[in-house]
């Protein structure tokens, strides 16, 4: 049985145990890789987790539910359902006790591989929202304890831009690539590892992999375009061991940008305009929805038996966080930006000067 | 050949259909909205079912996939044995014309070639629509008697076809809709979707396993003969006056029926939650259940977060509050086997026992 406990900032905490057979540990590799800067290797005490996320290969609901389209399970603070993506199938159980959350998985082989993307990002951004926080889909950097915030959906240039700055202006650090954690006005840094993939491999992140990396990356692209994108594999690089004199700290949010790609290929024009908070929230929180398919389905489905229950009034909660933690000295910009000019110097310097024009 | 079929949903709402599949045999299948079939007219939503080239230039590109911009969205999308591409002019202010194209890799592609562009766009759709003309639909069973109507709205699962089915021989009730409903302030309409399948159900099966291999083969048979007209038939009520509703679900283990209190609030916010689910998994075939709509919805909101489809959730649950304010209502939970005492029980409750 593995067993990790995550610390995010003092933020929040959780448990993860695999007890999957030790053959499809190896076969599937390490998934909590996601979590590897944020491991705490003392155990911490059951009660102050957030949560705990068991991985089991035997996984039975509980009696007494009530049954919704014959396939999920509910009862006050709990659910049941079955579920697949592509060839990908699991169960999932939640369990709220005493103000904690157990959720147990019983995924299968290739299942094993969403854990993190599917489940626990969530939980971990559901257990931040929870606690008064805010966790919003950006990259972000940060110079002189000012933090800048690229939020947009993904393959919309944020990481590309955040590491285009970086290698012109060294000043700049890296506040993460995915996730940022709001409080109170402030950004904490979330370092994930970056998902690489040969689209959106940028000359600065190529300089700093080495020979075997490149050849896996290559051998990885090529699967992609032979199964007609239905296997997608990326390379994972951790920015905290690759760059790591490169990571930022905490800091006040100064500017946030909300990234559009479009297809206009006629005109140059890259448009941004300054918008309202208001604005801003609702697109942060549009984003945020996209993002994860499942657990917000089983959110509607459980807030059909109870609507009232803090997991039916999940993206209410969510945009209440963001409308405190975005606090009013924040400047936002929406930019609209040609797909074509993505991983352009001349996008790069027009938001480089929106920025250093304080 | 063109085939091109309207509709008139209550007077509410027009819309049609163009397509150019040649298959006849199971049109009760493929066209799920037989019941409202009529004349020409003047239609509020055009949906052109074949290949097409989008007008997707200037549009704000949402995950490489989602082309958005005012009042226009487009895709490619798949989703298990299906691949299909859409465009929808006027998504949030009508006129609506919407092209469908899509490729089934399986039997389907032959038997139900239309079905997909309904079940996932058009239903919901009209769904939106008719909120934009002060209707809301309920997902759920409504039944009439002497003018009054009473809905149960409940999830699949829920027993509700029994219970239309008791009520109807058993009850002297009349059926206004099997799993879905329009309804305004004061008033339930009919909303049967594939109208000779609930007929079928209504007339020809006493137990309610249609799913059994032998009662499918038998259902297709009456579907495909000539005396099996939509047109002819008492089995619905167009329209009745709203009193009552249940909200309704099952539990495991139960023994009897029992009731609880509910107020508008939560009732509300439950039916918003229901249909949500029906825009996100639906339809009467296991592998073309799922329905991307609310994806599609949020992907636009996201783009226009201000937009009537951003807003249509929120000014869905006050609209509900308006339409049920006053009416009586109470939760109620079923036991997992349907039985005659039960049925008894269900009866004096809609009867106001």
């Amino acid at each position: 049985m593995k067993e990790i406990y995550v610390n995010i900032h003092d933020l929040i905490k959780f448990k993860v145990t695999d007890g999957s057979s030790w053959l499809s540990q190896a076969i599937t590799g390490d998934l909590l890789e996601e979590y590897c800067n944020y491991l705490s290797s003392d155990s911490i005490n059951e009660s102050d987790l957030d949560f705990i996320i068991s991985i089991t290969s035997r996984l039975e609901k509980k009696q007494d539910c009530h049954v919704l389209d014959d396939e999920y399970y509910l009862n006050n603070g709990y659910f049941f359902t079955k579920d697949s993506y592509k060839i990908a199938k699991w169960k999932i159980e939640l369990l709220r006790l005493h103000n904690q959350y157990f959720i147990t998985l019983h995924p299968n082989l290739i299942a094993r591989l969403f854990i993190t993307g599917f489940f626990i990002d969530f939980l971990i951004q559901f257990s931040l929202t929870r606690k008064g926080y805010s966790i919003i889909h950006s990259s972000g950097l940060t110079k002189n304890n000012s933090s800048y915030l690229f939020s947009g959906r993904s393959g919309s240039g944020k990481t590309s831009l955040s590491l285009g700055l970086m290698s012109c202006d060294s000043s700049y650090k890296f506040l993460g690539d995915d996730f940022q954690i709001l409080v109170n006005g402030k950004s904490f840094p979330y370092i994930t590892p970056l998902n690489l993939f040969s689209y959106n491999i940028s000359d600065y992140l190529l300089a700093r992999l080495n020979r075997d990396e490149k050849i896996k990356m290559r051998f990885k692209s090529a699967i992609y375009k032979l199964t007609g994108g239905y296997a997608k594999f990326f390379t994972k690089l951790n920015p905290a061991t690759s760059f790591h004199n490169m990571i930022g700290s905490c800091s006040d949010i100064s500017k946030l940008f909300i990234i559009h790609p479009t297809n206009d290929c006629l005109s140059n024009g890259i448009k941004i305009n300054k918008i309202q908070k208001q604005a801003a929230v609702k697109y942060i929180t549009y984003n945020q929805m996209m993002d994860s398919r499942y657990f917000p389905k089983y959110l509607i489905q459980y807030g059909f038996m109870f609507p009232n229950d803090e997991l039916s009034r999940y993206w209410e909660l969510h945009m209440q966080n963001l409308n405190n933690n975005l606090t009013n000295n924040v400047e936002f910009y929406l930019i609209n930006l040609p797909s074509r000019l993505i991983r352009s110097k001349l996008a790069l310097n027009k938001i480089k000067g929106i920025i250093e024009n304080a | 050949m063109h085939k091109e079929l309207s509709y008139n949903l209550h007077n509410i709402l027009n819309f049609k259909i163009v397509t150019s599949s040649r298959l006849k045999i199971l049109n009760d299948l493929n066209f799920m909205f037989s019941y409202f079939e009529s004349e020409k007219n003047n239609s509020d939503v055009i949906l052109n079912i074949g290949k097409f080239t989008p007008s997707d230039e200037h549009s704000t590109l949402v995950d490489h996939k989602y082309h958005i911009k005012d009042n226009y969205f487009y895709c490619k999308d798949k989703e298990g044995k299906a691949k299909w591409e859409v465009e929808i002019f006027g998504f949030e202010d009508g006129p609506t014309h919407i092209n469908f194209h899509s490729v089934i890799y399986g039997i389907e592609q032959l038997l139900i070639p239309d079905y997909l562009a309904q079940n996932i766009i058009l239903r919901p759709l009209l769904e939106l629509k008719l909120f934009e003309k002060g209707y809301v639909t309920l997902h759920g069973l409504g039944i009439e008697k002497n003018g009054k109507a009473c809905v149960f709205a409940a999830r699949g699962g829920a027993h509700k076809t029994r219970i239309a089915m008791d009520l109807l021989r058993k009850g002297g009730y009349s059926l206004l809709g099997d799993d879905r409903l329009i309804c305004s302030q004061d008033y339930l309409f009919s909303y049967p979707l594939f109208y000779n399948l609930v007929k079928f159900k209504a007339e020809h099966m006493n137990d309610e396993h249609i799913s059994s291999l032998p009662n499918k083969i038998k259902m297709i048979a009456h579907l495909n003969s000539k005396a099996f007209n939509a047109k002819n038939s008492s089995l619905f009520t167009n329209k009745a006056r709203f009193e009552k509703i249940f909200l309704m679900a099952r539990k495991e283990n139960f023994v009897e029926l029992s009731y609880s209190d509910v107020d508008l609030d939560s009732l509300a916010k439950a039916i918003v939650n229901s249909n949500k689910m029906e825009f996100i998994s639906s339809g009467i075939s296991q592998s073309l259940g799922f329905v991307p709509f609310y994806r599609y919805m949020l992907a636009y909101s996201y783009v226009f977060p201000d937009s009537k489809i951003a807003t249509y959730w929120d000014n869905l649950e006050i609209k509900i509050k308006e339409v049920l304010r006053g009416k009586i209502a109470c939760g109620i939970t079923l036991p997992d086997a349907y039985s005659p005492a039960l049925f008894i029980d269900l009866f004096n409750l809609v009867n106001g026992a």
